[in-house]
Order: C-alpha cells, then structure tokens, then sequence
C-alpha cells in the first residue's frame, strides 16, 4: 500500500476529517519532541510544548498551502512557539541577527561526510547544548532532521546563505568543543 | 496509547479546538499584498515629488556648483517628505520581508532591491510630467492636503536661484 503524503493528509484535514489529523501526529510527534529537547536543551515541558504546536496547526491548516510542502510548514509553528518560550525564559537575546544582512560564501565541507556512531552522537549532543541557540537549531535541523538550507531558511525567514553562515559556525565550535573533550 | 493524538482528536470532537476558517486568512494575505501596494505607491508618490520640487526649484543642480551650491540644496531641500518617503522605503521593506522572495536573500539585497525599483519607478514618473499636470489641476481646484503641498513646492525656490537663462 502506497503512503499518503503529508500534504494529501493536510488536503483531508482542510476538507473536514478529523482522524487524518491523527496520522499527522503519529508522523511529527517523536520529531518535534526531539527538534525540542535539542533546541530548547531541555527535558521537562517538551510534551506541553509539541502538544501547543499541534493545535496550533490544527487551528491554522486552512492556511497551509498544499501546493507546498507540509514539514517545513510544521517546523516553522514548532519554531516561533520555541523561541517564544527561550525568550520567556530570557535564554535567546537575539534582537537583531547580523549573519542576515550580507551575503556570505557557502562552506565547502559535505553534509554527508559527518556520520556518526552513538557514541560519537552521544558526545556530539552533550557538545550541542553548550552552542548558543541559533546555532544548536539550525544544526538540529539539518543533521537531525534532515532539512535543507532552503527549508531552514523558509523556517527560520532567514536568507539561505544565513543558514550555511550558521551551520559553519556551529561546526567549528562543535570541533573546537569536541577536541577539548577528547583531550 | 498516544496520549497527545488521544487527547487532541478527542478535543477537537469535542469542538475545544477549532479550524480558523479560511477566509481570513485570504484576507489577512490579500489586505498584507494591499498595504505593500499602498505603501509603495506613498514611497513612489513622495519620493517623485521630491525630484519635482527639486527641479522646480532648480535645487537639483546646486550642488554641480560647488560648495555653496551644496549649502544651499542641503539648507533649501524639503526635508520633511523626503523623511516621509524614508519612513515609507523603511515600511515597504518590512512589508516585504516578510514573502520567501525577499527573506530567502540577504537582508542588504532586499533592501537594494526594494530602494532600486522605488527609485526607478518615482524616475518614471518624474519623467512623465505627472506632477506638472496634477499641480495645474491643484491650481484650478482645491483639493484638501494636495493643494497646499503643490503651492509649497511653487514657492520652494530659495532666494539667489534663478532657472533658465
């Protein structure tokens, strides 16, 4: 049996069907609470967090543009109640982003060069919650979400060359981290 | 049993957690488009004005006259609206940073770019002698907060300018 794709499965929550939305939670669920525990750096709240993101894409689906694709669309909800729950709690202070306002050359190192073993992630993530935020989300959304710089980018409403600016950023601290904690 | 999928689907049945219908949100998108129309036709407006005043006062060529003549565009320009056709290029890029065309680039092509079709479109019309016409309809009929403004640019010229030969 073929699968439906999200955005057919967003087609029939617009049109009315209640249990599609179900299957849209099954799909997101476990992502959102990950892209949140390694965003927010944090355990506790995380379900309350991703349930809020959950309504407030079932109150807003008549919105979604089923021409697009639906996970960055997601993303972008879990995103904005993300940042408005560090600026909460006083932990994101970015008033104005200087990485947004030049273009910046692309890095030149390959995605696909970084796997890792658990181990190596276990070390990679305790190294992530000590990246500021900006720089811990956009390398949650890409190595671990497997989201592209223009998905980021239309999450974020950051240009493109920002999201590679950032990730090469976060890179070089993750390096630079991650060789105090070998030696 | 997923307590998330649970607990929502049954307050959705339960009509706690409703769709906001569509219309508003065509609204919301169509009024967004409306206010970037509005006001880049005020930047557009105003900053061909601006040209207009300046050459009708032959301020637009002071400064090719050195010094003074620097002095004297610095010291003679209508300051106000050309304030007012910067507020309204500061809006207009607000407005459209919010589309993917605009947020996808850096923030200085935006800019650049939104700067660059104001300009060139108030060019346009500065060309096109608009504002001589819209000013000779000022003068036979008196239009509320446009009349005013048009007699203002007739007596911007300072002292000392003379246009023509």
């Amino acid at each position: 049996m073929i699968e439906e794709t999200d955005e057919i499965i967003a087609v029939a929550i617009q049109q009315g069907d209640t249990d599609a939305f179900g299957i849209l939670i099954s799909r997101y669920e476990e992502k959102l609470k990950r892209y949140a525990r390694r965003f927010l750096a944090r355990e506790e709240d995380v379900s309350d967090l991703v349930q809020d993101v959950f309504i407030k894409a079932y109150e807003h689906i008549q919105s979604f543009d089923t021409t697009q694709r639906f996970s960055p669309w997601i993303y972008r909800i879990a995103h904005n109640s993300f940042v408005n729950e560090l600026r909460r709690k006083d932990r994101w202070g970015m008033v104005f982003d200087a990485d947004t306002i030049l273009p910046a050359l692309p890095g030149t190192e390959r995605t696909d060069a970084l796997t890792l073993n658990t181990e190596q992630q276990r070390v990679v993530e305790q190294a992530l919650t000590s990246l500021p935020a900006k720089y811990r989300e956009v390398v949650v959304l890409h190595y671990f979400e497997n989201l592209s710089y223009q998905e980021i980018s239309d999450i974020l409403h950051v240009p493109v060359n920002t999201v590679g600016v950032r990730l090469s950023r976060a890179r070089q601290s993750l390096e630079t981290l991650l060789i105090d904690h070998i030696s | 049993m997923n307590t998330i999928k649970e607990n929502l689907i049954k307050k959705i049945q339960a009509g706690e957690i409703t769709m906001v219908p569509r219309w508003q949100f065509v609204l919301r998108a169509t009024l967004g488009v409306l206010g970037v129309l509005i006001v880049a036709v005020l930047a557009v407006y105003f900053l061909s004005f601006v040209l207009f005043t300046l050459n009708q006062s032959g301020l637009l060529f002071a400064p090719m006259f050195g010094w003074s003549g620097v002095m004297l565009f610095v010291m003679a320009s209508p300051w106000f609206i050309i304030l007012l056709t910067g507020l309204f290029l500061v809006v207009l890029y607000i407005l459209v940073s919010q589309y993917a065309f605009s947020y996808r680039q850096p923030l200085v092509y935006s800019l650049v770019g939104v700067v660059l079709v104001v300009v060139a479109v108030a060019s346009l019309i500065h060309q096109s002698n608009m504002h001589e016409r819209m000013r000779g309809f000022m003068e036979r009929h008196e239009v509320p907060g446009m009349s005013p403004l048009y007699r203002g640019s007739l007596d911007e010229r300072p002292e000392g300018v003379v246009a023509g030969r």
